[in-house]
């Protein structure tokens, strides 16, 4: 690398230090070192635009490559180039066989029609990932015995044992479906819909997106699922079907009074006698979740017992505004919140999650953030008026404990391997008002996706109660 | 739209690849360069309608432009680093060095159109290191974090891939040249 590649580099990566800079700027003064640069700075231009172009390039060619596994898979479509494909065949055979071999040319026809537009029902739909111990696959009333890779088709059904779970992947769809232990599932496809049946168990659910006019249907004893491409969990039992969604729209309807809803992100319904068939959400007092700034997508949250699964886009959580997705509690006074970061799901490296202090869910409100990188970076950011400084605190293996302590308007951030020794990892301070939002944050660095962090051990103390 | 403005966007808009180069050269941020491009644009035309005329635009837009970059640096409370002579004393010589650059010819819009067709034929691995460095602006160490390699091969990479989209650049315009 020569010494202007070196000195260009640190200036892109803002790292030149006082003598480097003079250095450069030294090298500059001569014609041919600015000619250098020139050229240098207009190919860096360039480059950015011809990156951005490509971006876009291909973020067209992906939807429209989705618009085609949605759109031209449709059974008319796909029977239309059947059709084609028997139009050559034919024009084919009669140009070759002449009119004088016309019955053997037309029993040939008859053949190629059976094998071109004979029903796709005994292909693979999806295939059970590994070798669940005591899953078992039925096929026509009769278990099927365990091959290298087990192939599930339509109209199969598939049973988990009461100790282990299962996992079953689809083959032309990037859908999953979890199947926790006892649960009973039967996987079927007909025209160009999938049709599930749950009649026990629970079922946890990444659906992609389905084609238009064409969504999942998942049958419970008490209700109907209407999916076109998101991410729930649907929990059987003997008097309720219950849906909890984390991503995306399910259209519930209760099977018995054909009453309906519609369960977004961050909703739940439960379909049995007796309760009303509405959404709610999968937050109770006194948490709450909502996405701060404009994110892409909208964010989602779910907590069970002190364990919080949240999603959430956004573009970053820094300088002056914030985008991102938090679970929060108001608190007056002084408090403190703590989690453990069990699992990390990001896409970008831009991607955080931690816990939070905010004086308001405005965009632009002082705040204090500790949390977590992809990458295993800690980072301690705080914004006391306008633009907020982030400081890297430590480079953490898991478990991550994170806490962060408001005392007066005095906030300290700490980490710990084990909930029980802490660390000080940074302390600022923040002029507040007395009631502030505290809790978990959670944002992806790419309005184009959601991350996911699932936090346990989730408490929020105050003090001052 | 007037026919002066008319003319000055024009000239403005043909002259975007120079203009962004040295705007996004200092800032090195691809939003805050383009809100910069456009803020300029925007004194343009208000000058354009309040006084008289400027005589070499190439250079009033790039004066201005320097400026926004000095206030945005001072915004983001910067104030150590834009005292700084020897910081000024280097934006001045980058603005002469893109000033010097307004007679040559660069032939910037088949620079440009090559350099897309050899980023497009980059493998999927490449394409995504340059993203993170030049679209998302993260330094080599975090790129290098992130790819759980060193600092100092995420910079060799960068710089042998540069070099092979100048070379692969070259050989676009000359193959042009010779009506291939």
């Amino acid at each position: 690398m020569t010494p202007l590649e070196e000195l260009l580099v640190k200036w892109q990566d803002r790292s030149l230090s006082d003598e480097e800079l003079a250095e450069f700027t030294t090298w500059l003064s001569t014609p041919e070192g600015r000619a250098r640069l020139r050229q240098e700075l207009a190919f860096d231009s360039a480059l950015l635009e011809a990156l951005l172009a490509e971006k876009a390039r291909q973020e067209t060619a992906q939807q429209a490559r989705a618009f085609e596994t949605a759109e031209v898979r449709q059974s008319e479509v796909f029977a239309g180039s059947r059709l084609r494909k028997l139009r050559q065949a034919v024009q084919c055979s009669v140009s070759r066989a002449g009119w004088k071999l016309g019955l053997p040319a037309a029993a040939s026809v008859a053949a190629l029609c059976f094998l071109l537009l004979r029903p796709a029902e005994n292909e693979p739909l999806a295939q059970i990932e590994g070798r669940p111990q005591g899953t078992t696959l039925v096929r026509g009333g009769k278990p099927v015995a365990w091959t290298g890779v087990m192939a599930v088709k339509s109209g199969d059904q598939i049973q988990t044992s009461a100790q282990n779970g299962a996992t079953v992947a689809y083959l032309k769809e990037p859908t999953t479906l979890e199947l926790n232990s006892g649960t009973r599932l039967r996987l079927e496809r007909t025209n160009a819909a999938h049709r599930l049946e749950l009649s026990q168990g629970t079922l946890t659910a990444k659906v992609a997106p389905q084609p238009k006019g064409h969504p999942m249907l998942i049958l419970t004893p008490h209700a109907e699922a209407i999916v076109m491409g998101t991410e729930f969990l649907l929990a059987v039992d003997a008097q309720a079907s219950r849906l909890e969604v984390l991503d995306g729209t399910v259209q519930f309807v209760n099977r018995e009074d054909g009453k309906s809803a519609l369960v977004t992100g961050g909703f739940f319904a439960t379909a049995s006698k007796g309760v009303e068939m509405a959404a709610r959400s999968l937050l109770e007092d006194p948490w709450h979740s909502q996405d701060i700034g404009e994110v892409g997508l909208a964010g989602a949250a779910r907590l069970e017992g002190n364990r919080c699964t949240a999603k959430g886009a956004g573009r970053n959580t820094c300088l002056t505004k914030d985008q991102f997705h938090f679970v929060y509690q108001d608190l007056e006074g002084d408090g403190e919140v703590v989690a453990r970061i069990v699992d990390l799901e990001m896409s970008h490296p831009g991607g955080k999650a931690g816990v939070v202090i905010r004086e308001s869910l405005k965009t632009a409100a002082p705040h204090a953030f500790l949390f977590l990188r992809p990458d295993g970076n800690v980072e301690f950011e705080h914004r006391p008026a306008i633009e907020s400084k982030s400081d890297r605190v430590g480079h953490e293996g898991a478990p991550h404990w994170l806490r962060l302590a408001r005392k007066g308007d005095s906030i300290t951030a700490f980490l710990s391997p084990d909930g029980q020794r802490w660390t000080r990892a940074g302390a600022v301070r923040i002029k507040m008002s007395k009631r502030i939002y505290i809790g978990l944050g959670v944002t992806s660095w790419d309005n184009a996706s959601l991350g996911t962090s699932v936090f346990d051990n989730v408490r929020v103390l105050a003090s001052s109660r | 739209m007037s026919e002066a403005l008319k003319q000055v966007t024009t000239e403005f808009l043909a002259s975007r690849p120079q203009l962004m180069a040295f705007i996004y050269g200092l800032v090195r941020h691809p939003q805050t360069a383009e809100d910069i491009y456009q803020e300029v644009w925007l004194k343009l035309a208000g000058a354009l309608e309040n006084g008289p005329a400027i005589e070499n635009q190439a250079h009033w837009c790039r004066a201005v432009a320097k400026n926004l970059i000095l206030q945005h640096w001072r915004e983001q409370r910067d104030a150590k680093v834009v005292a700084d002579s020897t910081l000024l004393e280097f934006v001045d010589y980058v603005e002469l060095a893109f000033a010097e650059g307004d007679s040559s010819r660069d032939r910037w819009p088949d620079r440009q159109y090559a350099l897309s067709q050899c980023v497009e034929a980059l493998p999927e691995k490449s394409k995504r290191l340059l993203l993170l460095k030049y679209d998302e602006g993260f330094s080599t160490g975090v790129i290098a974090s992130h790819l759980r390699q060193s600092t100092a091969a995420v910079i060799k990479a960068l710089v042998r891939l540069r070099e092979a989209l100048a070379t692969c650049v070259e050989k676009k315009l000359k193959l042009q040249e010779l009506g291939l």
